[in-house]
């Protein structure tokens, strides 16, 4: 490991401390991604019922919480819905 | 506006309503206390610190797909972030019926609680991340 200097290699000084790295951080919630999901749960879900489809932007935690929960399914395509493709 | 009787709160949590699960709701909006007193006084002098603000929502419990305990536990488990919002009635959010929202974690959950013969009901708080709860009349 080179020094700070640049030509004199890093010696660790008596007394000095050495840190271990940053401790990974707790996950924010990633960026929500538009998606066309189908109710097929009892409960309406932001608004739409049982067998409605919707578009919805979720995040992947909310995502996989309301489809373990049996709330939604991903209807059809799992392509992410109001993308527009490169090129266009 | 006149005064209020909580009959139809509506409580949703990660977008779906239970209102109908519901018995008791409290939106608690808290600011750490951080103490400034110096000699310029006689009294104590404090101002407001970080938002710790949280929602209590007491839900009859039921172990139905895509009910109470299905949707809970996934919140619980997967350590997920996800929305919580309060209003006094279930009409649409306005001057007289504000909306409190927040992003949420479930950092406990109790699935099964309760004496014999009582109803199974189950205590959750919702502890809102970073910006707290805030409130909305749109």
């Amino acid at each position: 490991m080179s020094g700070l200097s640049g030509s004199q290699p890093y010696v660790s000084q008596p007394g000095y401390t050495t840190h271990a790295p940053p401790a990974a951080q707790p996950q924010r919630a990633a960026e929500p991604v538009k998606r066309a999901y189908k109710v097929v749960g009892p409960r309406e879900v932001f608004g739409a019922h049982k067998g409605e489809t919707v578009e919805l932007a979720l995040t992947e935690g909310e995502e996989t919480a309301l489809i373990e929960a049996g709330h939604l399914v991903r209807a059809n395509t799992n392509r992410p819905v109001g993308r527009e493709r490169k090129g266009n | 506006m006149a005064k209020l009787v909580l009959r139809d709160c509506y409580i949703a949590v990660n977008g779906v309503p239970f209102s109908d699960h519901v018995s008791s709701v409290t939106v608690n909006l808290s600011k750490d206390e951080v103490e400034t007193t110096n000699f310029s006084g006689s009294g104590r002098e404090r101002v407001a610190g970080l938002k710790d603000d949280s929602f209590e929502v007491n839900f009859q419990q039921d172990y139905a797909a895509a009910n109470v305990d299905a949707t809970l536990y996934p919140l619980y488990n997967n350590e997920t972030e996800f929305t919580v919002e309060v209003r006094p009635t279930a009409a649409a959010a306005s001057v007289s019926n504000p909306k409190y929202t927040a992003t949420c974690v479930l950092l406990e959950y109790q699935p099964i609680s309760g004496d014999v013969g009582s109803l199974s009901e189950t205590s959750v708080k919702f502890p809102a991340q970073r910006t707290g709860i805030a409130r909305a009349t749109s």
